[in-house]
């Protein structure tokens, strides 16, 4: 097996995802997979952590992710785009983890702490050296909130907001990853931002207007 | 509409969606009004916007969960899949793959568009960089994380060109780069990549795509043309040659000295700019370079950059206009000027 730290060599780094899924089809060869393994990871990655909110199960996630590729390459059609069949998997993936999860959350909920600030990876928790830490502070609370809101989303808002704003995805590959026409994914995003600006406003306006209100009293 | 504005603020309209909303912007105080209030309404999920690394060993890990794929007696053929007309239906649902063998034979030229007029490449090249800019005023920064890993892939290409241009240099008796004629068939820009290819440094069956660009479907499994098939061309396939002969990418028009026209002599200058990502896709209508978000750039010097907008540089150079501001050959020996594949060193030579 090849297990090169190296990235793509130059000569797979030119070939397309499609052709190169192609090749691997015909052929087996295991570094041409490795190169499409290699060429998503980061991205993968990063939407399956952030959809699932957690490390261990997006490293799960997008190990079955693969997987799936590799045993559902024959009834890849040459005529799509690899992405968009690539993050319907890695989105199915990540659904099934949760399922998985979920179940295993109900007969441990007395597991000590709260799983958002205890599960990263050791590198996410690195920071420079000069962070301000009322900024940082403020920063992680409002990165928190967000998560949490766009989390409590429907999951069809929920596929939209992540697919569309977090993994820029075309409006047109979106809708090809979800099987679902282009004009339902722009209205899904379109409410799923209308929604979380209202609920930004509610929360934050309340605690601007409570921080203001003892310092006018008192001026 | 405001589904639409909300597309164009994320990048995720189609290129002609883009262009629409452009004009339209241009066009209407209201609509910027409106663009505003909604990319205010973005601000909250931009509070989330961290990038989460893959940890170290996933590619591994991944790879030893994969089991070995046995292939049934279906020998390598190379690096072919359907092209043109796809009526091949779902033949990935039965897992048989019947594709023909050699596609080349069955590609017809691309419907050549009529962008060859400067002025006209000028137009579009004046609507990107408007894209550019309004796009830049709220790209969240996690798509720009995107871009730039996509932007990776095209580096390392854009590295192989330029080792290639550079072991060109070490062939060329007054070390200068590829000369583009002033008129004729080899009057283009793209005329660069033909010229690695006849040196025996690229290969002549891997023109120069940008891995994050699509192939269009013409130029799919096509060679590059060799110097006989250029003049030998007629001038609708020629200009079908040029335009797709240097790939997604930007090449020197070269530069004026003393009121004589050369190609750029090496001089290892930081801020000579010899090759690029297109600032046309010309293929898919399409004005941008990675989506818009800038354009990867190899200086003389073998230095590659990422420039999030095509304007001049610190040092006041434009890297695909002249001191001039035209698309032609730079004024003098220090003006560098990039161009698309098709266009000729001098705007109103014929190159046909």
């Amino acid at each position: 097996m090849s297990t090169k730290p190296i990235a793509l060599n130059s000569d797979t780094a030119l070939i397309a995802d499609e052709e190169l899924l192609c090749l691997y089809k015909q052929t087996g060869d295991r570094e041409l997979f490795e190169t499409l393994v290699r060429r998503y990871q980061r991205e993968i990655f990063s939407y399956l952590r952030r959809y699932l909110g957690d490390a261990e199960q997006a490293d799960d996630a997008f190990q079955g992710t693969f997987l799936q590729v590799h045993l559902k390459c024959e009834q890849f059609d040459n005529d799509r785009r690899f992405r968009p069949w690539l993050y319907a998997i890695a989105t199915n993936q990540a659904i099934d983890v949760q399922r998985r999860n979920k179940r295993h959350r109900m007969a441990s909920l007395d597991r000590a702490g709260k799983g958002d600030d205890s599960d990263g990876q050791w590198s996410e928790k690195l920071i420079g050296d000069f962070v301000d830490p009322l900024v940082e502070a403020a920063s992680r609370e409002n990165g928190l909130w967000i998560r949490e809101a766009v989390e409590s989303l429907t999951d069809s808002m929920k596929q939209a907001v992540h697919l569309v704003y977090y993994q820029g995805m075309k409006y047109r590959e979106a809708a090809d990853t979800l099987g679902i026409p282009v004009g339902t994914v722009k209205s899904r995003l379109h409410a799923a931002v209308q929604r979380l600006t209202t609920q930004w406003g509610e929360t934050h306006e309340e605690e601007i207007d409570s921080d203001n209100r003892p310092a006018n009293q008192s001026g | 509409m405001r589904e639409d504005l909300l597309g164009f603020l994320l990048g995720a309209l189609e290129p002609d969606e883009e262009r629409r909303i452009v004009e339209a912007l241009l066009r209407d105080p209201d609509l910027r009004a409106e663009l505003e209030r909604l990319r205010e309404s973005l601000r909250p999920l931009q509070q989330s916007e961290e990038v989460f690394e893959p940890p170290a060993d996933l590619v591994f890990k991944t790879m030893s969960g994969i089991p070995e794929r046995i292939v049934e007696n279906e020998p390598f053929v190379g690096a072919e899949t359907s092209v043109g007309d796809t009526g091949a239906g779902d033949a990935g649902a039965t897992g048989e793959e019947k594709q023909p063998k050699n596609a080349v034979s069955g590609l017809s030229p691309m419907p050549v568009p009529a962008t060859s007029s400067p002025w006209r490449w000028m137009d579009a090249f004046a609507t990107v960089a408007a894209t550019t800019v309004l796009a830049g005023l709220v790209l969240p920064g996690i798509l720009r994380e995107r871009a730039s890993s996509r932007s990776v892939a095209c580096q390392e290409q854009l590295r192989t060109a330029g080792t290639a241009l550079f072991e060109f240099l070490t062939h060329s008796t007054d070390s200068r780069f590829p000369q583009l004629e002033v008129d004729g068939p080899e009057a283009f820009a793209g005329r660069y990549a033909t010229a690695l290819a006849e040196a025996g440094l690229i290969s002549f069956e891997r023109p120069l795509w940008c891995p994050s660009l699509d192939i269009p479907v013409a130029w799919q499994h096509r060679p590059l043309p060799s110097h006989a098939e250029l003049h030998q061309a007629s001038p609708a396939h020629l200009a079908f040659l040029q335009e797709g002969a240097g790939g997604h990418y930007a090449y020197s028009l070269g530069v004026r000295d003393q009121g004589r026209y050369f190609a750029p002599r090496f001089e290892s200058r930081p801020y000579f700019a010899i090759l690029a990502d297109s600032p046309l896709d010309r293929f898919s209508g399409s004005g941008e370079a990675h989506e818009g978000r800038g354009f990867n750039i190899l200086f003389e010097d073998g230095h590659v950059a990422f420039a999030a907008q095509p304007n001049a540089f610190d040092w006041g150079d434009h890297p695909f206009l002249n001191r001039s501001g035209e698309v032609e050959a730079g004024v003098d020996r220090n003006d560098a000027i990039l161009a698309p594949s098709p266009m000729p060193p001098f705007a109103l030579i014929r190159n046909r």
